[in-house]
């Protein structure tokens, strides 16, 4: 019989991260952990460098220090942007929310082709953004569709992305239509995680059904809500594909976001030092509102 | 937390290290036009304009090119207008910059400032006399040639016969006073007088031609401070306050960006006045002789919005001799008769000044020539624009008083320039 030569078996153990298990894992990881350092790290890393430089369109570098924070921070126009940010996320969040609960809800049942449903209602999420800004565009206009139901109803037409006050709602009613589809399958996950022994209970003591929802269902369901929250708060910080392409930042700037802003600087002024620092400060705002979101919400029990 | 630090320090040393360009070598000998010594390949950044937005429409003219400079290789790259500046910055940024491109005298001013474009003083040469002073000034910066003229542009008014006849008026409005009862009487009758394009159009072609009938100027005469706040700016400004009450300004321009011009409510005919037309309305939307070009309006002063078209070369061109080449070949007499024949647009050169002879529309335009302002020269002219828009519409939209918005409005532009 062979002897299984005791290579280090008895002699010195070798570390963990050099065994044979370690070293598949590092191969099945490798590709996309090449890809996340490529196209998620390098770019930060290269993100920080600019936002301390003052880089010319040439490609002239000069080291600027805290010169572009500085500028940034007594810039009202990066004040009112981000207020326009913090107030459409105020709006959207909470209606994306709304909206995919109440999906999720809906689609919590064993019906026969209910999975048809929860396919269909994904598909908003894997549609092209600057293409459902075209048609949401469309459908906003004071003589389309959206109005011309109003009308029917006898309530007076909107001026749906041209009015100051109505062009954040809009927007966020756009977001919250893109995005319930994957909230709602992430609430539906944890909802499916729920046992039945609870509800079952609840049915015995003759509870409603809006109590077994406000009692049971989202209680349980905080994991799940937690992590909804966190991205799409992050999704509402970084929202431009839709302000380019449906309202350019308008009207009266009632629409200029964080990153309309970047992009505006980077690449209409070519002041890239500039747009880097404002991406730096998303960046800060963003981890700061997670880890805040972290402690309220996805505190364990 | 310390070896993560080092390395984003490092890596953004190193990548600051390749951003940085090599630094400017000799200058090109771009007299030399000796077919056996000009070679290389020249890329040529076109825009839609007529009927040379096809590639079709540009093969005779490269073939010919090539036959008399075998050397050379030609491409001809049609843009869309939209973005057109962020594609260029993402282009020079990426190193993937043309070698010629069309440009107009706003880009001249921002890019020299960078050091990226050739100056063709000496490429021109005695050909200098053959152009319009104003097209060849509209090019120059600091006293040196930036660009070789192609086209002419002249913003003026254009309006809707049909509308106009059935308005009962006897002819298009000049004077402020006449554009005040033509905006009376089209919304009398559920028509808008015109479009202007508040949330994204150029100040050039909307605020800046009202301003300067008015009498007054953007900027102070040594470019260091804004002046459109003085008096005639606000005059300006309160008289388009006052068609914007009247609800003669079509309130879609207001709010929005522009659509496609096949959307707009000229192009359906429901807009008396299109303010300021300078390309002319394709066939296909409206027919001809439906819309015709009116006098610019008329304040204190007539003035009206032109510009000037032009090829520039970048520095960082690989071949600049070809591409000077290549550049002057478009611009001389010949070709330039056929693009702005196909284009539509008006010639830069004397030479060519009566070649719309049998053209009404266009030789209307070529009156106006001396009578043009081409806008603010300055690198940060569209930033300046860029800054007072969203102002401007504020005011239009009735949210903040002219006198007021202006002040503001001039407010941020002293701190841009001061910067």
């Amino acid at each position: 019989m062979t002897t299984t030569a005791a290579s280090g078996a008895t002699t010195r153990r070798r570390p963990w991260w050099r065994s044979n298990a370690a070293v598949f894992a590092y191969v099945f990881v490798l590709p996309y952990v090449l890809l996340f350092a490529v196209f998620r790290i390098a770019p930060t890393l290269y993100g920080i460098g600019l936002s301390l430089a003052d880089v010319s369109l040439s490609g002239r570098v000069k080291w600027a220090g805290l010169a572009n924070f500085q500028r940034l921070f007594g810039d009202s126009l990066f004040w009112q942007a981000l207020g326009v940010t913090v107030l459409y996320t105020v709006i959207a969040i909470p209606l994306c929310l709304a909206v995919a609960l109440v999906m999720a809800s809906l689609v919590n049942r064993p019906l026969r082709g209910i999975s048809v449903y929860r396919v269909i209602f994904f598909v908003p999420v894997v549609t092209s953004s600057v293409m459902s800004g075209v048609i949401f565009k469309w459908l906003y206009t004071s003589d389309g569709p959206l109005n011309a139901v109003l009308t029917a109803v006898g309530l007076p037409p909107a001026d749906w992305l041209g009015s100051t006050s109505l062009v954040l709602p809009s927007l966020a009613i756009v977001q919250a239509w893109t995005r319930f589809g994957y909230d709602m399958l992430i609430l539906l996950a944890g909802m499916l995680a729920i046992p039945e022994e609870y509800y079952e209970a609840a049915k015995i003591d003759r509870t409603t059904a809006w109590q077994r929802f406000w009692h049971i269902t989202l209680p349980l369901l905080r994991p799940a809500l937690f992590f909804v929250l966190v991205l799409e708060t992050i999704n509402s910080f970084q929202v431009f594909d839709h302000i380019l392409v449906m309202t350019a930042g308008g009207p009266v700037r009632a629409s200029y976001s964080l990153t309309y802003m970047i992009y505006d600087q980077a690449f209409n002024y070519s002041e890239f030092g500039y747009g880097a620092a404002a991406g730096m400060v998303l960046l800060v705002l963003i981890l700061l509102i997670s880890l805040l979101q972290n402690v309220i919400v996805g505190r364990r029990r | 937390m310390d070896r993560r630090s080092l390395l984003g320090g490092g890596l953004a040393l190193g990548a600051g290290g390749l951003l940085t360009a090599c630094g400017g070598g000799a200058e090109p000998d771009v007299t030399n036009t000796d077919p056996g010594q000009v070679s290389g390949k020249v890329v040529h950044w076109t825009y839609p304009m007529g009927e040379t937005q096809q590639d079709a429409w540009w093969q005779p003219l490269v073939q010919e090119f090539t036959a008399k400079y075998p050397k050379v290789e030609v491409q001809v790259v049609q843009q869309p207008w939209t973005g057109r500046e962020q594609a260029l910055t993402t282009a020079v940024a990426g190193k993937s910059a043309p070698d010629v491109v069309y440009f107009n005298p706003d880009f001249v001013p921002r890019f020299v400032e960078e050091d990226l474009l050739l100056s063709l003083d000496d490429a021109l040469g005695e050909d200098r006399s053959d152009y319009v002073p104003t097209a060849l000034s509209a090019f120059t910066y600091q006293d040196k040639l930036y660009g070789l003229p192609l086209l002419m542009t002249i913003a003026n008014p254009a309006y809707n016969v049909k509308l106009l006849k059935e308005l009962g008026l006897a002819q298009a409005p000049v004077s402020w006073d006449e554009i005040r009862d033509a905006a009376k009487a089209c919304v009398a009758r559920d028509l808008t007088f015109a479009n202007y394009q508040a949330s994204d159009g150029s100040l050039n072609l909307t605020y800046y031609p009202f301003l300067w009938q008015a009498g007054g100027q953007v900027l102070s005469d040594d470019l260091t401070k804004a002046a459109f706040q003085e008096e005639p700016g606000v005059r300006a400004l309160t008289f388009l306050r006052e068609l914007a009450d009247l609800k003669a300004l079509n309130n879609a321009g207001l709010t929005q960006p522009v659509g496609k011009v096949e959307q707009t409510r000229f192009a359906r005919g429901t807009e008396l006045m299109n303010l300021t037309l300078d390309a002319p309305m394709p066939e296909t939307i409206m027919a001809k002789g439906s819309v015709k070009g009116s006098q610019p309006f008329k304040d204190q002063q007539q003035v009206v919005y032109g510009s000037v078209g032009g090829l520039s070369i970048f520095k960082m061109s690989k071949s600049p001799e070809a591409a000077v080449a290549w550049a002057k070949f478009v611009t001389e007499k010949t070709t330039m008769q056929k693009f702005l024949n196909a284009a539509g647009f008006l010639p830069p050169r004397t030479s060519l000044k009566d070649m719309y002879a049998d053209n009404e529309d266009q030789s209307f335009k070529l009156q106006f020539v001396d009578q043009v302002k081409i806008g603010v020269l300055h690198p940060k002219a569209r930033e300046i624009i860029d800054t007072v828009r969203p102002h401007l519409q504020g005011c239009l939209l009735g949210k903040t008083d002219p006198a007021a918005t202006l002040t503001a409005a001039a407010a941020e532009v002293d701190a841009l320039l001061a910067r």
